[in-house]
């Protein structure tokens, strides 16, 4: 459907002319790109590098923070004087709950960039689309 | 979606930027911000027409864009603009689910008197009266008509912004436009003279 038959399928329903007269009325406030901009580099150093931009080869990399805490939890084993079998294990458990509450997280940041709510109203501008357009 | 002035034949294209900033490139960051800020603001501020608020989630796309730069894929379809869109309205979205919006002080600000000063008071109320008309309109109404109507997006580009069919933004236009036409004509001696 082009623009035009859009307009002309809607034609008769309402004064598309005065619709968009008022929709101008809106307009943006002035924006200080030059601002915003040097805010945003400001920012980029706090950032980490880009994914997929690491610093080693991803074939020699964990999957995200699971590694790290293993890895944090190993050196730290290895470098604590003689545990002894107590200790190791209390060692063992709250490195394992440290890399479990990281994966949780990650897990949480994935739900959050993709939002179920959004599939739900997706699904429903579907099912009344075809309502509305017969 | 049309080429902007800014990217004229000789700058490189917006997928070339964008492999570099993935590979952690500031400049053609810089480059690729310039490019689409401005756009970018104008679209997030009349999703989310709060201007501290909106200025924050222009901020937050842009960090997004660098940090999830290697995760645009070339070959996945989304042009990097759309990309950039779906990043902004997605921020949109979800900060309209955690917080309340809060009155935008500068809109209620008393006209100086003087010369055309009843005049932006006019302009300030019609201002205020579609801003109002557009923010009680459901959110995926709201953004196809910001993309489609405000940033001159195609329903095929509205549609890949919003992960919808084609259809589906069409009956969100209608349904918009709609719910706009009824909400603004009781307001039609201010707004449609």
């Amino acid at each position: 459907m082009t623009p035009q038959d859009f307009k002309n399928k809607n034609a008769g329903r309402f004064d598309e002319a005065a619709l968009e007269r008022a929709l101008d009325k809106f307009a943006v406030p002035p924006f200080d790109q030059g601002a915003a901009m040097a805010r945003v580099m400001r920012r980029l150093d706090d950032k980490k590098r880009p994914e997929g931009a690491a610093s080693f080869p991803r074939a020699y990399r964990w999957p995200g923070g699971m590694g790290m805490a293993a890895a944090a939890a190993a050196i730290l084993f290895w470098l604590s004087p003689a545990p002894g079998p107590d200790e190791i294990d209390r060692f063992l458990s709250s490195a394992q709950l440290a890399a479990e509450e990281i994966a949780l997280q990650e897990e949480m940041m994935a739900l959050w960039d993709d939002p179920a709510d959004a599939e739900i109203e997706h699904f429903l501008d579907e099912i009344l689309t075809e309502e509305e357009w017969g | 979606m049309n080429p902007l002035p800014a990217q004229a034949a000789q700058a490189p294209p917006d997928e070339e930027l964008m492999r570099k900033v993935a590979a952690g490139d500031r400049m053609a960051f810089h480059a690729l911000a310039g490019r689409y800020m401005k756009i970018v603001h104008a679209a997030v501020y009349r999703m989310h027409p709060y201007a501290g608020d909106a200025e924050d989630l222009v901020q937050e796309t842009w960090l997004r864009v660098w940090s999830k730069a290697g995760t645009w894929r070339e070959d996945g379809g989304a042009s990097v603009s759309t990309w950039i869109y779906r990043i902004a309205s997605n921020l949109c979205i979800d900060h309209r689910r955690r917080h309340k919006p809060v009155a935008d002080i500068d809109l209620y600000e008393i006209a100086d008197g003087g010369e055309g000063a009843e005049k932006k008071m006019q302009d300030r109320q019609a201002q205020k009266i579609v801003k109002d008309a557009l923010q009680s309109l459901p959110a995926r109404q709201r953004m196809a008509l910001v993309l489609c109507y405000y940033q001159g997006l195609s329903n095929a580009e509205a549609a890949a912004i919003l992960e919808t069919s084609v259809k589906g933004v069409e009956g969100l236009l209608v349904r918009a436009r709609k719910t706009m036409y009824g909400r603004l004509k009781k307001f039609e001696g201010v707004l449609m003279p």
